[in-house]
């Protein structure tokens, strides 16, 4: 058979026409009792049929196959499977597959419907094959648009349920009965029938609640639960999730090994949030329970494994090492799978990192401690054949995962990356080496990358290689001034001040001109030639840092030559410069410098002014502990791909926090590993097994001051956990974007910050984003759009 | 709750969909499928085009809709084909679980491949020949948007829609011949080697048996087939005794062992199982990833990637230990720690024993696999190419010297050992003179020349293992062209009357020429001097700068990995079993050294 032939855009007419006269004979045959071969010609003919119908859904056909409803049903009645003579499961499956799609109360008549309904109801209760029912029953939840099917449909949930029966064909049809439950119920009831909703979600609950007590199944149970946890959070007065007490989950837990590897992912991610540990015996009990999971071979259960255990631990006083060695033990073996899912795995590896690993600079105090994590940096290189993503968040690990010990492994590697063929990887490399440098402020980090971001320079001299260096060093030099020795300096700026091409690397080798004009003798000079002139043809960003510059040359030493530069920048801003911003600027400057001449204004004030001190920058890499807190619990949603609070992505959601509970850990920072083996003798040295009531606002407050929403939230920590849900829509949100204020103006400045969430765009554009300010965003972009007119 | 509301699969040259399942009946969907359909499309473009540059896709696997807000697409893209899974976030679809939506999209194409017996070569004419069998897959593998089911061995049994694929049965057949001729080699590569450990009546007994095994495998695949050849239908049944076949034709009792097997504790296998002979086969086979360069020694990657494989063909309900061997070598608590298990593996049970209990499922599975680092200064590679050097004589030769050391058991042996030295670069940057055929020396093996790819291929084969205290060597001898002597030669034939003397053997300078002929772009010819199975087509460039080595040690094991027993207990029937072991040593895909 041609089977090409069946996978073509059809007209209903035409196939009406080529299939009806077989379809009449065959029913004939049907109503006469006879039998239509297996083999028989006619049989494959409507198989053909059939086949071409369903094959014309996937080219959006819908409407014109929608015509043939009547002829479809008919063969259905003719081969279903009830008919005794003719059964064909090929046939009916790809009815089933045509009702499922077609059957809506606008195309299709009430009569057939109901007609269509009745074969269905036959099919559901008097069908001995299973997998026919529970396409039946598949099939009136499917069709949601009409309420009769729906009703048919919980009426025969209600059937099996309360049957009694535990044959095996009965169960699998009792279990697809209860997953179907929430489906059915989640669109049925308008706003009017809030009472009778009530009642009859009360009703399923309890329905659920008596099989998850009495069923023998554990794959029974574990559907219960499902949808048990589903009914919970989406209806009135719930709203939240299931609660499970200490012995119940320990009985699931027992019973995983029966379950099939999708219930058991399922179920480990519903006991998240549903189990709340009460003493930290038994957070340590359900921990050795769930443990063996980590070993189980679908990812998602893996996955959610380890988002249970790390949920539980902030539940204990301390790890031993071996559970958390074998944490990462599962996770090396996850980067073996396909892109994709590594992909989900490292970007889980980042949020642990950032929520579980501790601060380098606060380690000090005491003895050093173990990470949570503990995976050589080595699994986590660039490889050439990795897609663009991983290497994205490879190259982010890396970089969160840096310390004082690693750093020369991982600046090796790095310099690789940087002569990569592919320029935006090293682009990537570049930025993230010089990051490096900003982060490792102690010790040999900083020298060494500023030794490898000089070796590079001398290595290759590749444009886009310089000027990404060169926008780097400007970072640097921001953290610390003092690296800006004469022979750097000298060599950055006389070699390089020519290759200069894009807005950034522009900017900041004017940065870097202005800033260390004592290393240079001929700035003003080399300041005039290359920028100066050419001033009217710069974009905004350069246009800005030239008239900083110029301004502050003057202001520092103000002499003929320097005098003249400045007045030529001023008048070309003012008089020859379309842009509303520039001008605006020029004139404030021109204003200031007037009132120095006409001593309105003291010399020193107008220093400070133009030429104050910038600020030293920091890198901040931390999220607010509260959003990864949240994250941390949604460890294999989307939230942790997109690394943003959830509310941002997913509006409806409600954020998710740790329940409170005795045995809550006051802060994350607190948890130990460590190698002993025995638990309960460093239990007692720790003098602990007692219980912290002391609440965790504290040190939080004290981890990460000056937050508003952190105040809040220790406000209502200590109430019900309802009520600061309100206060939390929107300060997620501000939190986030706390991270985007920056000081400085126009040119210098830079925020070298590498937020978190940015990880998706390109790392040269990181930086600008930031920079503009939202007061001077608007009326440049209009201004720019403006200019690109005119050209045109 | 649920994980994903539409799954398509698309076509990655033109985006056009293939195939449509919504799993969800959407009341409150915005728009189309198609519509959803046309807004990937535009966003998997425009990440084309934003990256032209740049050779990989650089769009994430998860991808919020710009237009539709609430709507997520989730796709991998495996053989040419997007798997894409439409997810809506609205009042009751808050968060998605996009770990289990990658996972289940990950394995419903693994389902796909075996289900087509082909490995990962899935194209658009069988998605389209057999919509109706993945309509159906998709059913079952999924109800209401929940995962359910995604084993093949337990779908097997119950969807048995013939697999449409693009070529007639008797093509098929011949590819399932084929196949089987192959295996059949290998096994019998395997027995040589391993003869003295099984006796030799027993190796006869088992060659029977494994042609048993493989109709059997071909039966589940073909049970349309046998409806429609009755010849083959006697003469499987006969070589096959399951008690379930004989119920084949009635679907209704088919499916009530399916169904018991869903819901009973033990889901992966089916109870009734019965074969005449029991046997149970466990592969071990490790493959070693090894990059190093030569010039400055440094290691790039040194790992072991390990699999165990089963075949079960055993009655009942049996309950399988596999005991490690704790060696100096290997610890076998950090290597239990390192692996990752099949689902029907007793989890709990593995900390205190150190020994695995499973029941196992029917057939084929993949019961673990690990992967573990190498120290580098401790455990040598396999084969450890320990130089290479060019030496050149001017206007004369010039010469390829490349010594390798073997470092495995001395007891055991390779069985396929080939190194392939690339000369493209020797080629290009001397003058070679291809008229006097090169020269190759070696004590051991046979050294075929690739013109067309421009490599020396050293079939080394079967040489013992040691410690690193014997060196092989091979020696390659291109002739330089020297341009005085064929100005003189050229003189020489000008001047006299005799005719250019007469040349036998190849021409491989015209040869050279032909296939070189576009600057360097190398047809794809195959030599028939040299088979190589060249994983690498993708990355040509750098092939000329890497000396790849192909091998493989039969009963051997890298990481050390023994196994000290396995135990077949099955208490109602109480059968004798016959459990095989094999181990095995290859390489991986990467192993190589830079020059």
């Amino acid at each position: 058979m041609s089977s090409q032939a069946i996978f073509v855009k059809h007209k209903a007419s035409e196939l009406k026409q080529e299939y009806d006269p077989v379809i009449q004979e065959s029913l004939n045959i049907y109503n006469s009792g006879g039998t239509i071969g297996n083999n028989s010609n006619k049989k494959k003919k409507i198989e053909i049929f059939l086949k071409k119908v369903v094959a014309n859904f996937t080219f959006n056909n819908h409407l014109e196959m929608s015509k043939l409803y009547f002829e479809v049903f008919q063969c259905l009645k003719i081969f279903h499977t009830t008919s005794s003579n003719n059964k064909d499961s090929l046939i009916t499956n790809l009815c089933y597959q045509y009702i499922q799609q077609i059957t809506t109360p606008q195309l299709i008549s009430q009569d057939l419907i109901q007609q269509v309904l009745k074969f269905i109801i036959n099919d559901l209760y008097y069908n001995n094959n299973q997998y026919f029912s529970t396409l039946a029953l598949e099939t009136l939840c499917y069709i949601k648009k009409i309420p009769e099917y729906t009703f048919e449909a919980l009426k025969y949930i209600d059937h099996n349920i309360e049957s009694e029966s535990n044959s095996s064909i009965d169960l699998i049809k009792k279990k697809t009965c209860i997953e179907a439950i929430p489906n059915l119920l989640i669109d049925k009831f308008s706003n009017k029938e809030q009472q009778q909703k009530k009642k009859i979600i009360d009703k399923y609950i309890k329905l659920l609640w008596d099989l998850f007590t009495n069923s023998d199944s554990s794959s029974i149970r574990a559907s219960c639960l499902k949808s048990l946890q589903y009914l919970y959070v989406n209806f009135e007065p719930w709203n939240s999730n299931l609660q499970l007490s200490f012995d119940e989950s320990k009985k699931i837990i027992k019973t995983l090994g029966n379950l099939n590897e999708w219930d058991k992912s399922c179920i480990i991610n519903l006991l998240t949030l549903s189990v709340v540990p009460k003493t930290h015996e038994e957070s340590y009990a359900i921990i050795d329970m769930i443990l063996p999971q980590l070993q189980a071979s679908n990812t998602s259960t893996v996955l959610q494994t380890i988002k249970f255990i790390l949920y539980l631990s902030n539940y204990v006083e301390a790890l031993s090492y071996s559970i958390t060695n074998r944490i990462s033990n599962s996770i090396i073996a996850l980067l073996h799978k396909p892109n994709e899912l590594k992909f989900l795995v490292l970007r889980n590896v980042i949020l642990l990192l950032l929520s579980r690993e501790h601060n380098n600079s606060s380690s000090t105090e005491n003895k050093p401690r173990e990470n949570f994590l503990n995976i050589d940096i080595s699994y986590f290189f660039v490889e050439f054949d990795d897609p663009i993503y991983i290497k994205d968040t490879k190259l982010e690990l890396l970089y969160l995962m840096a310390d004082e010990k690693n750093i020369s492994i991982i600046l090796d590697e790095l310099k690789e990356y940087a002569i990569d063929i592919d320029t935006q990887m090293s682009r990537k490399a570049i930025r993230a080496i010089g990051n490096l440098a900003v982060k490792l402020d102690s010790g040999n980090g900083k020298k060494e990358a500023i030794a490898v971001l000089l070796d590079l320079l001398d290595f290759c001299s590749v444009e886009y290689i310089v000027q990404e260096i060169i926008s780097v060093f400007k970072n640097i030099f921001r953290k610390y001034p003092n690296e800006g020795t004469k022979s750097i300096i000298s060599k950055l700026v006389t070699n390089y001040i020519d290759v200069m091409e894009e807005s950034e690397s522009k900017s900041a080798m004017i940065w870097i001109l202005t800033e260390y004009s004592n290393h240079l003798p001929q700035y003003l000079t080399l300041f005039d030639e290359y920028f100066v002139k050419i001033f009217l043809q710069q974009t905004f960003e350069v246009q800005c840092s030239i008239l900083t510059s110029a301004v502050k040359f003057f202001v520092r030493d103000s002499n003929k030559q320097s005098e003249e530069v400045c007045v030529k920048v001023l008048k070309m801003a003012t008089e020859q410069n379309g842009n509303p911003d520039i001008r605006d600027k020029s004139f404030m400057y021109w204003r200031l410098l007037s009132g120095l001449s006409t001593n309105q204004i003291p010399v020193e004030i107008v220093k400070e002014i133009i030429d104050g001190k910038l600020p030293l920058i920091t890198l901040n890499n931390k999220l607010d502990p509260l959003i990864l807190e949240e994250l941390e619990l949604n460890i294999g949603s989307a939230a942790s791909i997109y690394l943003k609070p959830v509310q941002q992505v997913f509006r409806q959601n409600k954020t998710r926090y740790l329940p409170q509970s005795p045995a809550l850990l006051p802060n994350k920072t607190d948890l130990v590993i460590i190698h002993d083996e025995k638990r309960p003798s460093l239990l007692a040295a720790l003098g602990t097994g007692g219980i912290n009531s002391s609440s965790r606002t504290g040190s939080l407050r004290s981890m990460d001051s000056g937050i508003p929403s952190i105040r809040d939230r220790s406000g209502s920590r200590v109430g019900s956990d309802f009520s600061f849900e309100t206060e939390f829509d929107d300060d997620p949100l501000n939190n986030f974007s706390r991270n985007n204020s920056f000081s400085g103006t126009g040119g210098g400045s830079t925020s070298p910050k590498k937020n978190i969430s940015d990880y998706d765009k390109p790392v040269e554009n990181v930086n600008q984003i930031k920079r503009k300010n939202s007061l001077v965003k608007k009326p440049s972009m209009l201004a720019r759009k403006l200019t690109l007119k005119k050209k045109f | 709750m649920s994980t994903c509301n539409v799954i398509t699969i698309l076509d990655q040259l033109t985006l056009k969909p293939l195939i449509i399942k919504n799993f969800t009946p959407m009341v409150n969907l915005p728009s189309d499928e198609d519509d959803l359909i046309d807004d990937f499309k535009k966003l998997y473009r425009s990440s084309i085009t934003n990256n032209r540059n740049s050779s990989t896709l650089s769009l994430l696997p998860i991808i919020q809709s710009e237009q539709y807000k609430y709507i997520h697409y989730v796709h991998i893209s495996r053989s040419h084909l997007i798997f894409l899974a439409i997810v809506v976030v609205n009042n009751s679809e808050k968060l998605i679980n996009i770990n289990s939506c990658i996972t289940y999209l990950d394995l419903f194409h693994n389902l796909l491949c075996k289900y087509f017996n082909l490995k990962n070569n899935i194209d658009r004419d069988i998605i389209t020949d057999n919509f109706n069998l993945i309509y159906e897959l998709f059913d079952e593998s999924m109800d209401f948007g929940i995962p359910q089911l995604t084993d093949y061995n337990i779908i097997q049994e119950y969807i048995k829609v013939k697999a449409n694929l693009e070529s007639e049965e008797t093509q098929e057949q011949d590819k399932s011949d084929y196949e089987e001729e192959n295996e059949n080699e290998n096994e019998n590569e395997a027995h040589t080697t391993t003869s003295d450990k099984h006796g030799e009546s027993e190796i006869t007994a088992r060659k029977k048996n494994h042609t048993k095994k493989k109709s059997h495998k071909n039966m589940i695949q073909n049970t349309l087939h046998i409806i429609k050849h009755p010849s083959t239908l006697i003469s499987s049944v006969d070589i096959k005794d399951k008690v379930m076949r004989g119920f084949e034709e009635d679907e209704s009792y088919m499916n009530s062992f399916v169904a018991r097997t869903i819901t009973s504790s033990i889901n992966w296998r089916p109870k009734g199982i019965y074969y005449a002979k029991n046997e149970f086969f466990l592969d071990v086979v490790e493959k070693v990833e090894y990059c190093q360069d030569l010039n400055t020694g440094e290691i790039r990657e040194n790992f072991i990637v390990g699999t165990i494989f089963c075949k079960s063909y055993l009655s009942g309900m049996p309950v399988l230990t596999v005991g490690l061997m704790d060696n100096k070598l290997m610890n076998t608590t950090y290597l239990l720690n390192r692996f990752q298990f099949h689902q029907c593996v007793q989890l709990d049970e593995l900390q205190d024993s150190n020994t695995i209990k499973f029941t196992p499922p029917d057939g084929e599975f993949e019961l673990a696999n690990y992967k573990l680092r190498r120290r580098p200064q401790l455990d040598p590679p396999v084969i450890q190419i320990t130089e290479y050097n060019v030496v050149t004589k001017p206007k004369k030769w010039v010469r390829v010297f490349v010594k390798f050391r073997t470092f495995f058991k001395k007891q055991t042996s390779t069985s396929v050992l080939r190194l392939k030295i690339p000369v493209k670069r020797i080629l290009k940057e001397y003058e070679i003179d291809l008229k006097t055929a090169p020269k190759f020396k070696t004590d051991w093996g046979t050294i075929l020349f690739n013109i067309s790819d421009d490599f020396v291929l050293w079939d080394v084969g079967s040489i013992k293992g040691s410690y690193g205290d014997k060196e092989y060597e091979t020696v390659c001898q291109f002739k330089l062209f020297d341009k005085d002597e064929y100005l003189k030669e050229q003189e020489l034939l000008k001047n006299s009357m005799d005719p250019p003397p007469l040349r036998t053997g190849p021409k491989l300078e015209k040869l050279y020429e032909n296939l070189h002929r576009e600057d360097g772009s190398v047809e794809s010819l195959e030599s028939p001097t040299a088979i190589v199975d060249d994983n690498n087509n993708n990355n040509n460039n750098n092939s000329s700068h890497l000396i790849s080595v192909q091998f493989e040690i039969p009963y051997y094991t890298c990481s050390g990995l023994k196994i000290e027993y396995l135990k077949i207990q099955e208490d109602s029937l109480k059968y004798q079993s016959f459990p095989w072991i094999r181990y095995k040593t290859i390489n991986d895909k990467e192993y190589y050294f830079q020059i």
